[in-house]
C-alpha cells in the first residue's frame, strides 16, 4: 500500500470523492480543505480509476530533508 | 568741498611729452625740483597747476577730465600710461585694530555656535547603531526601520525550542505534523536556527543582531522529524493549516532532490498557486546537492515549482556556495529566483544544557531561505496593501545581481531591503 496526495477537480464534492474511493477500495485518510486535496492509501496508482474526481495524483515522497553543510 | 586729485604715470618726461600733457589738459606742470619748504606741492596744485615728480615720472593734477585721461591711456601716442584717483592713507590705530579683531571674533563665534547647534540637533542618520551578522548587513537590514510587526510568518521545519532565552517574551503558536513529536522542542536544532534568522532579534549576550523580523508573529509547523526528515503529506498538511490561519509567509528550509530534466510536482505547483491566491508567499530552499564548481545540480522540490520562490545560497565573499543548487532544469521551470546569505550564518540553537551557548553557525540554502522570509515580512509591514504576489515581485525586483555570477545560480540576485 502506498500513500498518495490528490488534487480534487474543482466541482467535485467531498462526499462524491469518499464514495468513489470506497468503490475502488482506496482508503481515504485526510482532506485538506484550503488546498482542496486529499491524502489516500491505495494498492496501485489511483490516477486512472479516479480520473473523474482527481485533477492530479502524486505518490507521497518521504525524502524531504533539512540537511545542512 | 575738497577737490579730487589724480596721479598720472607718464611714459616719457622729455619736454615735448610734458608740453603735450600741459596742452591737452590745460595745466601747467611744476617740476618737483622746484619744490621747497616754502614752495610746497599742496600750495601749487590747483585747477590750472600740477606738479611733475621727475624721478618718479608721475604728475599730480587737480580734477583733470577723467574721460580725457581714459582716452589718453588708450591712445598709443599719448605719454600717459596710467592714472588713478589720489588715495588717503591713515596711520594704524592699535585700538581700532583690536576692536576690529574683536568684532570679527564675535562674528566667528556666532557662526561656530550656529554650526554647533546644527550638529547637535541634526537628525540621526538612518543607519543602525546595532552590530549585526554579515548576512543581515549584506541584504541591507541596517537600513530598515521595519521589524515585520504584525506579520504572521510561519517556519515549517524541525520545530522550535521555545525555551530559547531570546524568545522567552514571544508569544509563539505552533503545531506538529509529525506523529508523536512536539513542535515546541527541537532536538535537531535546524528549525530553531532558521526561525532565529527569520524572526529573531539580538543576541542576549553581546547585543549583536542575527534575526530580521523581530516583531513578527512567529508560527511554527513541525514537518520534519527529530532526525530532519519529512514527507509530502506532512508538508501539505502544514500548509493547509497555515492557509486556514491566514499566515502571510511560509518559509520552508527543506528539499527533496530531483533528477536532471525531472518536472516539478503538479501537487506542489497547485499548492503554491493556491497559497498566492490566498495572499500567502511560499519560500523554499533550492537544496544543497551540488558540488561546485564541477557538479551543479538542479533546484530540488518543492522550490522547483514556479509558484514557490526558490532561494540559492552565497557566502560573504559574494560567491555561490559550493553546495547550492542551480536552475539546471529551467526548461521545466526549476529556476532559482533569488539568492541570500547561506554560509557561516550565526543564529539561535536549542539550549541543551545550561552552559551551552544558545547560538551556532550553520551553512545551507536552508539558512538563505529565512533571510528571504524575514525580508518579505519587513516589506509586508512597509507595504500593507501589497499582496503576496506583489511582495514576490518586489523581492525579485530589488535583488542585486552579483558580478560574474549567473542567473542560473542566483536568479535575480542578492535580496536587498530598499528603504
Amino acid at each position: 500500500m502506498e500513500i498518495y496526495i490528490a488534487l480534487l477537480k474543482q466541482d467535485v464534492k467531498l462526499g462524491e470523492v469518499k464514495e468513489k474511493l470506497a468503490e475502488e477500495g482506496i482508503d481515504f485518510l485526510k482532506f485538506y480543505p484550503m488546498l482542496n486535496m486529499v491524502k489516500i492509501r491505495a494498492e496501485k496508482d489511483p490516477s486512472k480509476p479516479c480520473h473523474e474526481i482527481f485533477e492530479t495524483v502524486e505518490k507521497e515522497k518521504d525524502d524531504f530533508s533539512s540537511h545542512t553543510h | 568741498m575738497e577737490s579730487k586729485k589724480y596721479v598720472v604715470l607718464l611714459q616719457d618726461q622729455n619736454s615735448s611729452a610734458v608740453k603735450k600733457v600741459e596742452r591737452e589738459f590745460k595745466v601747467s606742470l611744476t617740476s618737483s625740483e622746484n619744490l621747497s619748504s616754502t614752495n610746497k606741492s599742496y600750495d601749487i596744485i590747483d585747477a590750472d597747476n600740477g606738479v611733475l615728480y621727475k624721478n618718479l615720472g608721475v604728475a599730480v593734477m587737480d580734477e583733470p577730465d577723467v574721460e580725457q585721461l581714459e582716452a589718453a591711456v588708450n591712445n598709443d601716442r599719448s605719454p600717459i600710461l596710467y592714472y588713478e584717483e589720489e588715495r588717503e592713507f591713515f596711520a594704524v590705530n592699535e585700538m581700532d585694530l583690536i576692536n576690529n579683531l574683536k568684532h570679527k571674533a564675535a562674528e566667528l563665534s556666532s557662526l561656530i555656535s550656529e554650526l554647533e547647534s546644527f550638529i547637535n540637533n541634526k537628525p540621526l542618520p538612518q543607519k543602525s547603531l546595532t552590530e549585526m551578522e554579515w548576512g543581515l548587513k549584506a541584504i541591507g537590514i541596517d537600513l530598515a526601520q521595519f521589524t515585520g510587526k504584525g506579520i504572521d510568518l510561519c517556519v515549517l521545519d524541525t520545530g522550535f525550542d521555545v525555551s530559547h532565552p531570546d524568545f522567552s517574551a514571544r508569544n509563539i503558536e505552533g503545531k506538529s505534523f509529525i506523529p508523536d513529536e512536539v513542535w515546541d522542542r527541537d532536538p535537531y536544532g535546524h528549525g530553531t536556527h532558521c526561525a532565529g534568522t527569520a524572526a529573531g532579534n539580538v543576541r542576549q549576550d553581546s547585543g549583536k543582531r542575527y534575526g530580521i523580523a523581530g516583531d513578527c508573529h512567529l508560527k511554527i509547523g513541525k514537518v520534519l522529524s527529530n532526525k530532519g526528515k519529512g514527507t509530502t503529506s506532512g508538508i501539505i498538511d502544514a500548509i493547509d493549516w497555515a492557509l486556514e490561519h491566514k499566515f502571510r509567509i511560509i518559509s520552508m528550509s527543506l528539499a527533496s532532490p530531483v533528477k536532471i530534466n525531472e518536472k516539478p510536482s503538479p501537487i506542489f505547483e497547485a499548492v503554491g498557486r493556491k497559497a498566492l491566491a490566498s495572499n500567502c508567499l511560499l519560500i523554499a530552499a533550492a537544496g544543497n546537492d551540488s558540488k561546485r564548481p564541477a557538479i551543479p545540480l538542479p533546484v530540488g522540490a518543492p522550490a522547483n515549482c514556479s509558484s514557490i520562490m526558490a532561494v540559492a545560497a552565497i557566502d560573504s565573499q559574494m560567491r555561490v556556495a559550493a553546495f547550492s543548487n542551480g536552475g539546471i532544469n529551467s526548461a521545466n521551470g526549476g529556476n532559482v529566483n533569488v539568492c541570500a546569505p547561506g554560509v557561516d550564518i550565526l543564529s539561535a540553537r536549542p539550549v541543551k544544557a545550561p552552559d551551552n551557548l544558545p547560538y551556532t553557525m550553520m551553512n545551507g540554502t536552508s539558512m538563505a531561505t529565512p533571510h528571504v522570509a524575514g525580508l518579505a515580512a519587513l516589506y509586508m509591514e512597509k507595504f500593507p496593501d501589497l499582496g503576496a504576489d506583489k511582495i514576490w515581485e518586489l523581492l525579485e525586483n530589488t535583488a542585486k545581481p552579483i558580478q560574474n555570477l549567473k542567473y542560473r545560480d542566483i536568479g535575480n540576485g542578492l535580496i536587498q531591503f530598499v528603504p
